[in-house]
């Protein structure tokens, strides 16, 4: 009975999808003509592209960079810059040369503007800074370390060996146990009348993907304020490293990837723990296999609260977790409102 | 106090900040980014410990200081998903760095070449790399990147190839860099104890 309060309580301090209708990977086509090293494709505040690596003289090449547009409707022309070669003359001809030949079509937010409003709008999973701190009895050991190591400082064996034993201390107290959750959550967002769903993959500051990946997805960001960089390395002979990823880094906020999906994406995989809301009530379920009926209601801890706020009432929600990861750190989540357990 | 004792005392907690100030001050955090806590923390006995006149007395017990400090900031490259070999590969020769300038620098004061070795520790040690941050800084952005012969030499000074991991948020192997940063140190120990006037 207090679960729900707690979380309609909950429910304002979860972020909410922004409005914007802009793509912080938004594609577009730049020629350039060497000598050109490390290329800075720039969007003023709003970010860059950076391509570190150098092209050589005579070489030219045509390159997809993604770029950090707001405002769909108002994407400007980046200013292009580069650092010339040692000993060139940033006057002449042979300083090398870019140009922006334009924007390409913004598919992937085509394809997330089809989906339904509800869906859309779907709070968006909350991700913060992993910051690993040196554990207080570790940093505590570090003084005692300095004190013992400077009366024994005359007598090398000694100290050494001190030193020796210390670290490994200071290492025992002050490894990092277990994995840092949250590093990277993905949610797959269905609706039971929706023909597609919506794959968000939230990580903090830093997001990697490759081209191809990117141009599925649409990258928004939690905070509007935060400028975007993507780098990724332009690799000898002028060709764009083999099987290279760009890096987006944004100071001080998440960056959700969001890609349109088909129905029944999340339904293959087998929950480590389910939730269910019915008449407005959630009840923990235990673990899922797909293909089984759903479990009765056990007893259990209520669903976490960003994945419960901000849904459609009236309807049933279905809340699970994934078994498996894909990686350390990594968490997948699903959500589909509308639930029907079609093997009851 | 004798005068190595203090300066070992001012690397000491210098080292320790990057790894201390994180967790008692948050927004240090934040300020540091992705800048490798153990390079950093390895940069200020680098600095200090093969400086003329630093470490006349029992090198290597001065030398030992810097491990505690350089273990923690070990583990916390290690928890903000650092791999362990090159995190290891950059301890082991940053200990090692530290122990060959040490040994030099004490070198350099018995056998009394103080002023050949400060010329040349004056020169490979800060001097490279404060050559081209100056060059960079002041040319920039109409000269771009200092010289490539400059880049790479300003690398093998040991302030410099620690600056450059600081920088780096994947850190290689031993690299040339690394193996360049060794032998300055190695050649600074050879320069120091060579024959020469013996200390009165």
């Amino acid at each position: 009975m207090i679960a729900p309060v707690i979380l309609a309580w909950l429910a304002p301090l979860v972020p909410l999808a922004p409005v914007a209708n802009g793509n912080l990977a938004r594609w577009a086509d730049v020629e350039i003509s060497g000598p050109v090293r490390d290329l800075v494709i720039s969007l003023g505040s709003a970010g860059e592209a950076r391509l570190a690596g150098e092209l050589l003289p005579g070489e030219r090449q045509r390159i997809a960079v993604p770029l950090p547009v707001r405002d769909a409707s108002a994407a400007v022309a980046p200013q292009i810059g580069w650092t010339p070669s040692a000993g060139a003359d940033p006057e002449s001809a042979g300083r090398g040369s870019a140009r922006f030949l334009g924007y390409r079509e913004d598919r992937a937010s085509a394809r997330i503007e089809d989906l339904p409003p509800g869906l859309r709008a779907r709070t968006r999973p909350p991700i913060g800074p992993v910051e690993p701190r040196l554990r207080a009895a570790s940093l505590a050991l570090l003084p005692a370390c300095l004190v013992v190591g400077l009366l024994l400082r005359r007598r090398s064996g000694a100290a050494l060996l001190f030193a020796l034993v210390g670290s490994a201390a200071v290492l025992f107290l002050g490894w990092p146990r277990g994995a840092q959750p949250g590093r990277k959550l993905v949610v797959l967002e269905t609706d039971a009348g929706s023909a597609e769903g919506l794959e968000v993959t939230a990580t903090w500051e830093r997001a990697r993907a490759s081209q191809a990946e990117l141009e599925d997805r649409v990258v928004e960001s939690s905070n509007d304020a935060a400028r975007i960089v993507w780098t990724r390395q332009l690799g000898s002979g002028g060709e764009l490293g083999p099987a290279g990823e760009w890096t987006a880094t944004a100071r001080g906020s998440a960056l959700w990837l969001l890609r349109a999906l088909a129905r029944g994406a999340g339904r293959d995989r087998a929950l480590a723990e389910t939730w269910l809301r019915e008449d407005g009530e959630w009840t923990a379920r235990g673990p899922w296999r797909p293909g089984q009926p759903l479990p009765p209601p056990v007893p259990g801890p209520p669903p976490p609260g960003w994945l419960a706020a901000g849904l459609p009432q009236g309807i049933p929600v279905l809340v699970g977790r994934a078994a498996e990861r894909s990686g350390p750190g990594e968490e997948l989540w699903v959500r589909e409102t509308g639930f029907r357990d079609e093997r009851r | 106090m004798d005068r190595t004792a203090a300066g070992a005392s001012i690397a000491w907690l210098i080292s320790c900040a990057p790894v201390a100030l994180p967790a008692v001050w948050h927004p240090a955090e934040a300020a540091l980014g992705e800048s490798s806590r153990l390079a950093l923390a390895a940069l200020p006995w680098l600095a200090w410990i093969g400086a003329p006149g630093s470490s006349r007395t029992s090198p290597l017990g001065t030398a030992a200081l810097c491990v505690p400090p350089l273990a923690a900031a070990f583990a916390v490259d290690a928890g903000h998903g650092r791999a362990l070999v090159p995190l290891a590969i950059v301890s082991g020769a940053a200990i090692a760095m530290v122990v060959l300038l040490g040994l030099a620098a004490r070198g350099a004061a018995a056998r009394g070449s103080d002023r050949i070795y400060a010329i040349a520790w004056l020169l490979l040690v800060p001097g490279l790399p404060v050559l081209r941050a100056s060059l960079e800084a002041g040319g920039a952005p109409s000269w771009g990147a200092a010289p490539r012969w400059l880049t790479f030499l300003s690398g093998a000074s040991p302030i410099g190839w620690a600056w450059s991991g600081c920088a780096s948020t994947t850190p290689e192997g031993p690299g040339a860099g690394t193996w360049a940063a060794l032998a300055v140190c190695a050649s600074l120990l050879a320069l120091a104890v060579l024959p020469g006037r013996a200390a009165p």
